[in-house]
């Protein structure tokens, strides 16, 4: 799992680069805009847009619940869930994919909002097990409800300037990811 | 007692599994142009197990056992020879297909996630799972709860349903998971040490579930353990393995002997009967009194 890690952090260093190089050729009036997306906001996306991540969501979803019970099987051990009838590479493979275009699609629009993927899924795994039948879906909407009160938070505090979401998911996931750290005894990169 | 048992002709029924040539080793990716003959895990094994028996393999450490196993549920491939399941060969076989005649029960349950035993145990009914879009997700239908119950109450786990799979003890869960194991409803049950860690009740528990399992649904039982009494109790046959080959198959009078085990094991073991079946029971030589005196005193 300590590769894992490192395969993020790295892969997290060299897109950040890519992104200054990115900034730094551009004229200061998108400069602004661009800033405001790598805080994160939802000001306001076109319709054309969430057209877009709308379908995409809907077909990565269906893609995932498909897969949810083999992901069950997954966790509790890679050569057991093979034994039991998984096609282990093939369901990592479209997971890991589906997973990936879903989150740009996502990130494309939102900008980068962290925590709310980090805390969602383990909060629902705690009130309601590990079921990723039943996981993935509550995760989803959960995720919805955290970032609308997050919008909302972030709308109404210094009203009528705004603060980019991103920050107050942030401020609320941070903290609450340390409690689960330190409280939880399941292994949360497993 | 000579490595003769891949010569058994295909007799009617079909063999369980009809083991050639077999070889196998990890690295199979980095090619050595000279073979290093000491990386072979499997190298060049051959056997036949019958339908309808309990055959034990034993043999010492790092021998090959539990990649003899991972072999035959085709959790690994083989570089050479060839492995049938019921005439059919294993490799053209999907998992799916696999996993509904073959049940590999692992040494051991290792589960980080919250799930509960039934959940578990409903895990066994995943290749029988019949999707589609009103049942995109894949729950479990009524004719799985039933062969679940059912599974769940032949090895005395039904109590435990909505335990934790983590709250459980060892002997629970290794109930659980032959429980798992027989929802998998297969017609071969392969057990990598069933027994390793539990005391004496739980081992019988165990071991006398495997029998009543084998007796009423005519199951073939491939059992892997390092305790050879249990392998001479149990089984009909016996293999034993040395450096990934096959030593000798056969009965446990005719394996069991002490030259076959010295051989094997590499020390000096004693073999008598048992006294209530007049099995062969293997024991290490006693420790010379003084010697024990001596450890003893220095502690």
């Amino acid at each position: 799992m300590h590769q894992l890690l490192l395969a993020g952090v790295i892969v997290n260093a060299v897109c950040s680069a890519l992104m200054m190089f990115a900034t730094s050729i551009l004229n200061p009036a998108s400069l602004y805009r661009v800033v405001l997306w790598l805080m994160g906001t939802l000001s306001a996306p076109s319709i054309l847009s969430l057209i877009g991540i709308g379908s995409c969501l809907l077909i990565a979803i269906l893609l995932l619940l498909r897969e949810s019970q083999a992901l069950n099987l997954l966790a509790v051990g890679e050569d057991a869930a093979r034994s039991l009838g998984v096609d282990s590479d093939r369901v990592q493979r479209t997971v890991f994919l589906v997973s990936a275009v879903l989150t740009g699609a996502v990130v494309s629009v939102s900008g980068m909002i962290g925590f709310v993927g980090m805390v969602v899924p383990h909060l629902v795994r705690i009130l309601c097990g590990a079921d990723h039948r039943l996981l993935l879906p509550v995760s989803a909407l959960g995720g919805g409800i955290l970032l609308m009160v997050a919008d909302t938070v972030a709308r109404s505090v210094v009203a009528p300037a705004e603060i980019p979401v991103g920050v107050i998911t942030a401020l609320i996931g941070g903290p609450f990811f340390i409690y689960l750290l330190m409280t939880r005894k399941y292994r949360f990169f497993a | 007692m000579s490595q003769q048992a891949s010569a058994s002709p295909m007799c009617f029924p079909l063999p369980a599994f009809e083991v050639r040539q077999l070889s196998f080793r990890y690295d199979a990716v980095r090619i050595r142009p000279f073979g290093d003959r000491s990386a072979w895990v499997i190298n060049g094994m051959g056997f036949t197990v019958r339908q309808g028996e309990i055959i034990g393999v034993i043999g010492p450490n790092g021998s090959g056992k539990s990649s003899l196993l991972k072999l035959l549920a085709k959790l690994v491939r083989p570089q050479e020879g060839t492995i049938r399941l019921f005439g059919a060969e294993l490799g053209a076989l999907s998992r799916e297909s696999i996993s509904r005649q073959v049940a590999y029960m692992p040494q051991d349950l290792s589960s980080d996630f919250p799930f509960s035993v039934l959940d578990m145990v409903l895990m066994g009914r995943f290749s029988y799972r019949r999707g589609g879009l009103w049942n995109l997700v894949g729950w479990e239908r009524r004719e799985d709860l039933a062969v679940v119950e059912e599974a769940m109450a032949q090895t005395d786990v039904t109590h435990l349903a909505n335990r934790m799979v983590d709250t459980l003890s060892a002997g629970e869960r290794q109930r659980v998971l032959l429980a798992r194991a027989l929802a998998q409803v297969p017609r071969v049950l392969m057990l990598d040490e069933p027994t390793a860690h539990l005391d004496l009740n739980h081992q019988l528990d165990v071991c006398r579930i495997l029998q009543r399992v084998h007796e009423q649904l005519q199951m073939t039982v491939l059992l892997v353990s390092h305790d050879i009494n249990l392998a001479s109790q149990y089984c009909d046959r016996i293999l034993v393995m040395k450096q990934g080959a096959v030593v000798c198959i056969g009965s446990p009078q005719e394996v069991i002997h002490p030259r076959v085990l010295t051989e094997v094991y590499g020390c000096q073991v004693l073999v008598d009967e048992h006294p209530e079946t007049g099995l062969p029971r293997v024991s290490l030589p006693g420790q010379d009194r003084h010697q024990t005196v001596a450890v003893s005193v220095r502690l």
